[in-house]
């Protein structure tokens, strides 16, 4: 089998297979005219054509407004970046803000709470505390004990070698409050020279215990004056604990406080527990 | 955007050469099978026609003594063959002054000598059994278009020289028509030479033209033999 287009007889352009018969000298030969072939083909070709060109021809033609839509479209997209860079940097300048306001707010909230020259807690927020501790010893029926200390002749103290000879010995008193309870206790400058301890989950013993280590180590403790002159120090201290009779916290503070008057009345230097 | 566009287009021109590629591929093998059976069904009718032929032949041969012109056996023989075959196809025979004598005789026909016809001077130049097709011709006898396959006698006999058989060229244009692939297409017969043996929706006027010249014959037919 063979194919190609040829023309024969009739000057037409045909499409043909032609082949010839194995046993006889004789050629077959068929075909069909090129132009029948490709009238669907050429009939297609040009629909899609023409289609296309409407479209090129549309293209063109808007091709101006394109280019500009195209050009507002870009510029619309470099604003948005630009306007996501500032809100970005806002966010971020905002977030900076806030994080020193937070801190701020802390060292407020601390300074508020903190007494400046020993750097325990003050009175009022003492009692805060206190009153929240009442509360959670009440609700779990756990012992709750107070110590109320008091430094001994302290007008004395500044009288003789000045308020800041005073000052140190309150701080130093201070640091020894602090470095004798355990970390959850609370320990706060209640008043001039008077100091509260807060012992939760502490009985009348274990108050009494940590009352007679924290008087023996303000005994030890040697501050010396402007002068050189040592600087006795002593304490006396009041321990209470939580009654059941007990309806708020102040009833249990008066306890302590009035133990630690007697144990002033009764010569210093000493702890008494409360009756 | 121009270069989108050139782009566009540029794949447009590769679509619609694919898609004529691709219809000119399926009409390419639609005329294919078209022309494979049709080779089929001629080679069929020319084997026909030469086994008639060496049929005749060797009864001839047989019966040296016998004119077939007049004997009714060899008239039922004919007639038999005939039967199976197509009555398109005539056979005939021809004496040593080319006066054509159809079997089995018919009566009403008009006596014709084809002494210069092409089958016959064929047939005689050539060795007994070996065929002869002829181009086109108007039948003498019969006034029909026909092309005759005919062959000399392995023995003469009562002066005849060549026997042949009269194809219609009817017969292969009914075919050819039932063949063709709508408007425009044409199915043509051609001989090694190049003689245009029938085609079809063609005038007998085309027929007999020689297509030689054609690029197709030296392609289909490169070699000269008994068939290509």
């Amino acid at each position: 089998m063979l194919i190609g287009d040829a023309v024969l007889t009739d000057g037409v352009r045909r499409q043909i297979a032609f082949g010839a018969l194995k046993t006889y000298p004789l050629v077959v030969v068929v075909g069909a005219p090129l132009d029948t072939v490709a009238a669907e083909t050429r009939s297609t070709i040009l629909w899609v054509a023409l289609i296309m060109a409407l479209v090129s021809v549309l293209l063109l033609a808007s091709r101006a407004k394109i280019v500009d839509l195209l050009d507002d479209l870009t510029t619309s997209h470099q604003r948005l970046l630009a306007s996501r860079d500032r809100l970005a940097a806002e966010v971020e300048e905002r977030r900076q803000i806030e994080a020193r306001l937070t801190r701020s707010e802390a060292n407020l909230l601390k300074l508020v709470a903190t007494d400046a020259l020993t750097d325990l807690v003050n009175r009022r927020h003492f009692d805060e505390r206190a009153e929240e501790e009442f509360r959670r010893a009440r609700r779990l029926d756990q012992d709750l004990a107070i110590l109320m200390a008091d430094v001994d002749h302290f007008k004395r103290i500044n009288d003789t070698w000045g308020h800041s000879t005073g000052d140190a010995a309150l701080k130093a008193v201070a640091g020894i409050l602090r470095a004798t309870v355990r970390d959850i206790d609370i320990v706060g400058r209640y008043g001039g020279e008077e100091f509260a301890a807060l012992l939760p989950g502490t009985d009348r013993s274990g108050a009494l215990d940590a009352a007679e280590r924290l008087r023996l180590a303000v005994r030890e403790l040697v501050i010396l004056a402007e002068d050189g002159a040592p600087v006795p120090l002593s304490i006396s201290v009041g321990a209470a604990v939580l009654e059941a009779g007990d309806e708020d916290f102040a009833r249990t503070l008066m306890r302590a406080d009035g133990a630690m008057y007697r144990a002033k009345a009764e010569g210093r230097d000493r702890v008494v527990a409360a009756e | 955007m121009l270069a989108s566009l050139a782009v566009l287009w540029g794949l447009f021109a590769l679509w619609a050469y694919g898609l004529r590629e691709s219809r000119l591929h399926t009409m390419e093998q639609v005329l294919d099978r078209q022309r494979a059976a049709l080779a089929e069904h001629i080679d069929g009718t020319f084997t026909i026609a030469e086994t008639i032929l060496a049929a005749t032949n060797r009864w001839i041969a047989d019966h040296p003594e016998r004119d077939p012109r007049i004997d009714s056996d060899f008239a039922k023989l004919i007639q038999d063959l005939q039967r199976v075959t197509s009555p398109a196809m005539t056979y005939r025979l021809v004496d040593a002054d080319g006066d054509l004598t159809l079997i089995p005789q018919t009566p009403g026909a008009k006596a014709a000598n084809v002494a210069d016809r092409d089958y016959v001077v064929g047939a005689l130049a050539k060795p007994p059994g070996e065929i002869t097709i002829s181009a086109p011709y108007q039948g003498r006898a019969t006034g029909h278009w026909a092309i005759a396959v005919s062959t000399k006698l392995a023995v003469p006999s009562h002066r005849l020289v060549v026997a042949d058989i009269a194809i219609e060229i009817d017969l292969f244009e009914t075919a050819f028509a039932k063949a063709r692939i709508g408007e425009g297409s044409v199915i043509s017969l051609i001989r090694r030479d190049g003689v245009l043996l029938a085609r079809s929706a063609a005038s007998h006027v085309e027929l007999g033209t020689n297509l030689a010249q054609s690029a197709v014959l030296p392609v289909a037919c490169p070699k000269p033999a008994r068939g290509c």
